[in-house]
């Protein structure tokens, strides 16, 4: 089961004159909820995105599954960005044909049985629908998904207390115990409850990464205790 | 994959497409119309005006259409949509592969939505018979719709180049950190300038190797065979440089994507 389902290897990534990836070496293993926890601009979605093909490193190598970033390691990540992906023009039903249409572990079903309980319909258009909706239909789609890599980024940013607690038992209630869900936030108190481990990350560089437990247990603080002492500005 | 992607792009283009089309047709159906009763000095004239903006729509169609094009490409790759595109287990050269095809049957059903708008505006009877007879027509040994199919097969080169050459500029612009639509502009208008240069240079080879074929068109020694052979070799290089921009946009985004 604990097998090595992401590798990091000396991942570099420069914006112009600007470090944003230093040297990033990790490896994530299956079956595991992981925590990247980081300052705003320290790097998180640089990461994601390098992961995700989104954006070309300039060194290093990242392995997805023993496989190199390409239509394979796409295969088996369900991403969630931090933005709207979704064309406004389109109505919910078109977007679960869509997803169907691309990905064999798409669960169609599932999708429509998570967006009736949000009383979301299928000829319902994404362009009437409030930010938070949208966010919880992307949500929806990506966890609906049999994915062996669940990325979400910044899951619950900008979002009211009680659409988190939803947005988190969502995420909880819709991944295999085989996959992993490597989730960045800030909203640390949030999260920190279900994260079997956890990777800091500032400055581009990859400052911890442990065991979420040991870490609370060792340093007898919670993880938001930690973080919120790590990167004290 | 191909025909999945294709099925979605041309679906997503035709969002924009439908109402050029609608407009066309319908302004030619009202010239139909209204030409009934053009005896009615306000209808004629109202008829005037609306043949005048089936002409200007006419002459901006396939600008349009390149607009649309274009306009979708980038929001469908490079913008917030592209989170979704490129993460899609679907090779990049699919997706842009599917983007230029979606072109091509843009551009010849935009062809098709013109001559039928023609049609319904201005039929007469006999109009057919009159165009298949013209099209056998003969002018310097060679038959009308030779020469037609030779240039709607040029056309369609030279408008899918040109949308490529956008495409490879935008590939380009918006692989940088920053000003990423200004790159791509400033990129475009590079591309355009060494475009014409060649095309200049590849005059004077021209003419430094046939200078005869100059002289001929100023007497009647021309034949439109060589006119064609003279267009076919312009017609090449720029297919060969529809070819480079299409190994720009894909070494690009297969090498250097970098959304925002």
């Amino acid at each position: 089961m604990n097998n090595l389902l992401l590798e990091c290897k000396n991942v570099c990534k420069n914006y112009g004159q600007k470090e944003a990836l230093k040297d990033i070496n990790i490896s994530l293993p299956s079956g595991k909820i992981i925590g990247l926890l980081g300052k705003n601009g320290s790097g998180k979605t640089t990461l994601i995105k390098a992961i995700n093909g989104l954006l070309s490193i300039d060194k290093g190598e990242i392995l997805i599954d023993g496989k190199v970033v390409g239509t394979e390691s796409k295969k088996i990540i369900s991403y969630l960005p931090e933005r709207t992906y979704l064309s406004m023009h389109e109505k919910v039903k078109d977007i679960i044909e869509y997803f169907s249409d691309f990905y064999d572990d798409f669960d169609s079903d599932k999708a429509y049985k998570l967006l009736d309980n949000l009383k979301i319909k299928a000829d319902d258009k994404l362009s009437v629908m409030s930010k938070g909706m949208k966010e919880k239909v992307q949500l929806v789609l990506v966890m609906s998904r049999k994915a062996k890599l669940y990325i979400l980024d910044e899951p619950m940013g900008g979002v009211d207390p009680a659409t988190r607690d939803y947005i988190l038992n969502t995420i909880l209630n819709n991944f295999d115990d085989g996959s992993t869900i490597l989730m960045s936030t800030h909203l640390i108190s949030d999260i920190e409850r279900v994260l079997d481990e956890v990777i800091f990350i500032d400055d581009g560089k990859i400052t911890r990464y442990e065991d979420a437990d040991k870490l609370r247990d060792e340093s007898g603080k919670s993880i938001d205790e930690v973080f919120r002492e790590e990167f004290k500005c | 994959m191909l025909g999945k992607v294709l099925k979605y792009d041309l679906k997503a283009l035709c969002r924009y497409l439908i109402p050029l089309y609608v407009v066309l047709l319908g302004l030619s159906m009202m010239i139909r119309f209204l030409g009934f009763f053009d005896n009615i000095s306000v209808i004629a004239i109202i008829c005037g005006l609306l043949i005048v903006a089936l002409v200007m729509l006419f002459i901006f169609s396939f600008m349009l259409a390149g607009i649309f094009l274009v306009k979708y490409y980038l929001e469908n790759l490079f913008k917030e949509q592209g989170y979704l595109t490129h993460t899609l287990p679907v090779k990049k050269g699919t997706l842009l592969f599917s983007k230029v095809l979606a072109s091509l049957v843009v551009f010849i059903v935009t062809a098709l939505v013109l001559i039928v708008s023609l049609v319904i505006a201005f039929y007469q009877e006999g109009l057919f018979e009159e165009v298949m007879k013209g099209f056998n027509l003969s002018i310097y040994g060679m038959k009308i719709y030779e020469f037609l199919l030779f240039m709607i097969v040029y056309g369609i080169i030279g408008y899918m180049t040109t949308i490529l050459m956008v495409y490879a500029s935008i590939a380009i612009g918006y692989s940088r950190s920053s000003n990423k639509l200004v790159s791509s502009v400033v990129c475009g208008l590079i591309f355009y300038f060494i475009m014409e240069f060649l095309y200049l240079g590849l005059l004077g080879i021209i003419m430094a190797i046939n200078p005869s074929f100059t002289a001929s068109l100023d007497n009647n020694t021309f034949m439109m065979k060589d006119l064609i052979s003279f267009l076919s070799i312009f017609m090449i290089f720029t297919a060969l440089l529809g070819g480079v921009y299409y190994y720009i946009s894909y070494r690009f985004m297969d090498k250097k994507l970098n959304l925002e």
